[in-house]
């Protein structure tokens, strides 16, 4: 059960985590077009996910806005992870972008390239490796908030873990265990992150 | 202000068009838990109904609050709810679009549930209700209350719960009618005998509202003296708890959407909303309880604020220590708290830590997202620290400043300008987390919103409402940091 729970929560984290840095990236680009209602819509939808709880949003969700569609639990609870954290990694980007400087964009100009070439070969690389670190924290902060979906009756490793504890009325042991187990969650997944980061750092980059 | 009215808009187009999308299959009625077999069932999670529901296969359990059953099947999450029967007739569930199928599944009597060792106060209890047994008064008090929910509600509230005696502190679960909130005051078929009980033998109970799930171990943990929730005495549970005499009756119904009952969409928009509002709100006074959900959220974000602050900067300074020791284990430290999701660190304060103490909820709430958060703000000061220049600190010490003065006069100022982005974040994040306190016990916003939509079988209106309600607490805090942080910048 725990084992299940546990796959759950890697289920819900990992979809969650990809379909957020697509909107993350979408949301982004509306946020820094220069179109001003298009850029306003973003900054709205940025704020409102900002300042919603995540249970609330889940909750609404759940019980509103996909009510009766024949959606599956899991698939919203990622939808909702997704547009929720989303918003956050749009910031995140755009901090990303904006960190690098002016002259850059320039200097791709003078040489001939595209905007979007310059985005790929110039300006991408420098803003990964600063976004990175930002970026590994808003994940591990994903991967944790999981934990609240047993909410809406979504078994994942936390649920999984209250549902023995009401079966074997022992409190200590499966809460120590889950939290153990989130732990090892969040140390891989920041393994993972300082890989990608080494081999993105050019000076460290051994091939 | 501008998402707020974002979030309206949105929530009204997206409510008119998921009552639009509402099916209209062809009736099936189950008659039987066989029957159920391809359909998806809402029940309380870790109950004794879960567990016999999950011995059938085939059937898609939805574990959910008890609260959350009937709004599960209205909004088509669950094509069918398990109940007590009780509950369903005394809520009248009949008149709000929901249909009685069958009934009498696991038929047994509740009990209340003492610690093992507390054979005292268990034989006290037995001793009273078997005396209330023989001169026949139990039984015309039980039938008031199952024929007369009004009145009898009426009457319990002219009895509260005595205030004098011996503390005894009572766990149990909202659940219409054996035990709900009326004008802010616990009362129910259970309070009320429970109120009886403790005027005849002195003592005054406190209720504390516990997660179903949760009661036994909570029992165990000496967080509770008894639990007073309609629980079934299984041989699992006598094996964990000492059960008192039975006192109650009771079976499960299975219920679902009552196909002929029309929706109400016709009314216009206002008249909807005013509707609402009469309905969520000023029925029963329960704005009240909202307002008592609401400080409740500000007490404890401004309480655990502050002590996240203090152990942030202890932990900041234990952190840059030169001494590789302290500044080793508290980075594991750190990194150790901020692995685990705050509901996690929560629960393991309330029922593993603090399960000896005698604490509120809202006390080791503050602990919990202290301890959190202060990890978290102590990262965020450390990176504060760590932008200051060396040179400065160079500076300061060439200019004869001691090391605490270099520190408040030099970089401190720059410090602060520098974290706040990233502190107010934090800070919004914080306030927005402590919804999820309502798993330990605790009533805040989120939680009242939730007994309001158990009562009120109106998903809508009370979600909404308290979603603004945290939107405008976020910015206003947001606001009071932007402000902050332009006195800041514009005495550079």
């Amino acid at each position: 059960m725990m084992a299940e729970g546990l796959g759950v929560t890697v289920e819900i984290s990992l979809l969650s985590l990809l379909l957020a840095t697509v909107i993350g990236a979408l949301i982004c680009s509306l946020r820094m077009s220069s179109n001003k209602v298009v850029s306003r819509i973003a900054m709205i939808y940025i704020e409102l996910m900002r300042s919603l709880p995540l249970l609330l949003l889940l909750l609404v969700m759940f019980y509103l806005v996909f009510a009766s569609s024949g959606l599956d639990k899991i698939h919203i609870t990622v939808l909702c992870f997704s547009l929720y954290f989303g918003a956050y990694i749009s910031e995140i980007f755009r901090s990303g972008i904006e960190g690098v400087d002016k002259g850059q964009w320039e200097a791709g100009a003078a040489l001939g390239m595209s905007k979007g070439l310059v985005l790929r070969k110039i300006v991408l690389p420098q803003m990964l490796l600063r976004i990175l670190p930002v970026y590994k924290n808003q994940m591990a902060a994903l991967i944790k908030a999981t934990s609240i979906v047993g909410y809406v009756s979504v078994m994942d490793l936390t649920k999984a873990s209250d549902y023995i504890r009401s079966r074997t009325f022992d409190a200590f042991f499966p809460l120590l265990m889950t939290a153990l187990v989130y732990l090892l969650l969040s140390w891989l997944f920041g393994l993972a992150a300082d890989a990608l980061e080494k081999r993105l750092t050019p000076k460290r980059r051994t091939l | 202000m501008r998402a707020i009215w974002a979030y309206l808009i949105l929530s009204l187009v997206l409510s008119a068009c998921s009552g639009a999308g509402a099916e209209s299959e062809a009736e099936f009625a189950p008659t039987c838990i066989e029957d159920l077999s391809g359909h998806s069932v809402a029940l309380p999670g870790g109950s004794s109904t879960d567990l016999l529901v999950s011995s059938y296969p085939g059937i898609d359990i939805m574990r959910v609050s008890l609260g959350d059953i009937p709004i599960a099947v209205k909004s088509g999450r669950a094509d069918f709810g398990l109940l007590q029967e009780v509950q369903f007739d005394a809520n009248q569930m009949a008149r709000q679009g929901f249909k009685k199928y069958f009934a009498g599944i696991l038929r047994g009597s509740g009990a209340i549930a003492f610690r093992k060792d507390d054979v005292a106060l268990c034989d006290e209890f037995n001793h009273f209700l078997r005396a209330m047994k023989a001169s026949g008064e139990y039984d015309r008090w039980y039938n008031c209350w199952l024929h007369n929910l009004d009145s009898m509600t009426v009457e319990a509230g002219k009895r509260p719960a005595p205030q004098e005696g011996k503390k005894l502190i009572v766990g149990i679960t909202l659940a219409h009618p054996y035990i709900f909130l009326q004008q802010d005051a616990i009362t129910g078929i259970e309070p009320d005998l429970m109120n009886l009980f403790c005027r005849s033998a002195g003592y005054s109970p406190e209720y504390v509202i516990i997660q179903f799930p949760a009661l036994i171990p909570s029992l165990n943990a000496n967080k509770i003296d008894l639990i007073l929730s309609h629980l079934l005495v299984t041989p699992e549970r006598a094996k964990q708890v000492l059960f008192s005499d039975e006192y109650m009756e009771g079976g499960l119904c299975c219920f679902g959407v009552d196909p002929q009952w029309g929706a109400s969409g016709g009314q216009g928009i206002w008249t909807r909303t005013k509707e609402n509002i009469r309905h969520n709100l000023i029925e029963e006074d329960r704005w009240k309880l909202l307002g008592n959900g609401l400080i409740v959220t500000l007490e404890l974000s401004l309480l655990s604020l502050l002590v996240a602050i203090l152990l942030g900067i202890l932990l900041c300074y234990l952190r840059m220590r030169p001494n590789a020791v302290i500044s080793g284990t508290t980075r594991v430290f750190v990194d150790v708290v901020r692995g685990i999701p705050v509901l996690v660190i929560l629960m393991i304060m309330f029922y593993v830590i603090f399960a000896k103490v005698n604490m509120s909820g809202v006390a080791v709430s503050i602990f919990g997202f202290g301890l959190f958060f202060g990890a978290c703000f102590s990262e965020v000061f450390r990176s504060g620290m760590m932008s200051v220049d060396n040179g400065q600190w160079e500076a300061g010490a060439a200019l004869g400043l001691n090391k605490m003065q270099t520190f408040r006069l030099v970089a401190f100022p720059q410090v602060l300008r520098r974290i706040i982005p990233v502190f107010k974040g934090e800070v919004i994040a914080l306030i927005k987390s402590t919804s999820i306190v309502g798993y330990v016990a605790v009533l805040d916003l989120t939680c009242v919103g939730d007994i309001i939509r158990t009562r009120t079988l109106d998903a809508f209106f009370p979600l909404i409402l308290v979603s603004i309600i945290y939107i405008i607490l976020s910015r206003l805090s947001g606001g009071l940091l932007d402000a902050l942080d332009r006195k800041l910048n514009a005495s550079k």
